[in-house]
């Protein structure tokens, strides 16, 4: 199978962990760095993928992404930096992010990675460390006596 | 009764979401966020949060070191006796050469705002471990 990012007419269907099936253009599919070195591999027999690290869920979030930069160019790009920052807001709650990172590392797209581990340290910064714990259930797993150390080496870096 | 089920069954749901998947984040995107924290203090502050994430901060190549982690504003300067600022300089000097020690890697050294005899000893420190920023420093 050739590849032809600018034959927009060629489709190609994901699938998620989940057995969700979505049919995509293969250039939207191809933002995915992993997705389009398995194309060229010739990977696709019978233009099915199946990506079994993604949830349906997660998957149609990351297609979403995909398809809105696949389709703007550069002349757009004040206009998709709006666009990402309603995508991040709308999928706004740090445990679903935290899944749309792991499925944006596994599928190599670079600018999702980007905005979401953005996105999240802008929801880190300024918190404390037990804030943090909390929003993740984040286990405290230093002893008394190194939480006590740690605390002490650090205490007035967060004066 | 009602309120023990309720509370109960909050109880599981709680569990059943507390799989900690910030912690199991792949190293690499661990780092990503770190380096989009806007200070070395977020960064110190959840290089605290746990083991797991104080292995990433000392593995995470860019130490940055500013005067303004001390707290010291131009303003506090003014109003300051010249002994506590000596002191929190020292303090800071101390910070610097911990964090130094903890680093397992680091690439990167940013410097800001530093008085220049705190970056004289910083220099003169490093000079004694013979290390040079491109070298991996022992933890």
């Amino acid at each position: 199978m050739s590849i032809t990012t600018e034959n927009n007419e060629k489709m190609i269907t994901l699938m998620s962990s989940d057995g969700e099936e979505f049919v995509v253009e293969e250039a939207v599919a191809a933002q995915s760095q992993t997705i389009k070195h398995l194309i060229e591999d010739g990977c696709s027999t019978e233009g099915s993928i199946p990506l079994p690290n993604v949830t349906g869920r997660v998957l149609s979030e990351v297609i979403q992404y995909c398809k809105k930069h696949s389709s703007s160019d550069d002349k757009e790009e004040k206009e998709l930096e709006a666009w990402d920052a309603e995508f991040v807001k709308a999928a706004d709650d740090h445990v679903a992010l935290t899944d749309l990172m792991m499925a944006a590392n596994f599928l190599d797209i670079k600018g999702l990675l980007d905005l979401v581990a953005q996105t999240l340290a802008n929801m880190i910064t300024g918190k404390s460390p037990e804030e943090v714990r909390r929003m993740w259930n984040i286990k405290n797993d230093f002893t008394p006596e190194e939480a006590e150390k740690v605390r002490k080496e650090n205490q007035w870096a967060f004066e | 009764m009602n309120s023990i089920m309720e509370r109960s069954s909050s109880g599981t749901s709680q569990e059943d979401m507390a799989e900690d998947r910030f912690s199991k984040l792949p190293e690499d995107i661990k780092h990503t966020i770190l380096y989009f924290l806007p200070t070395e203090a977020d960064r110190i502050c959840l290089s605290v949060v746990s083991k797991t994430w104080h292995t990433s901060w000392a593995s995470f190549p860019i130490l940055r070191l500013s005067e303004s982690l001390l707290g010291i504003s131009e303003v506090q300067n003014q109003v300051m006796e010249e002994e506590d600022i000596k002191y929190m300089r020292q303090e800071f000097i101390n910070f610097a050469k911990h964090s130094l020690r903890k680093k397992t890697f680091l690439s990167v050294l940013e410097v800001l705002k530093l008085s220049s005899p705190q970056l004289e000893e910083l220099a003169l420190w490093l000079s004694t471990k013979k290390l040079l920023l491109l070298l991996m420093l022992p933890n």
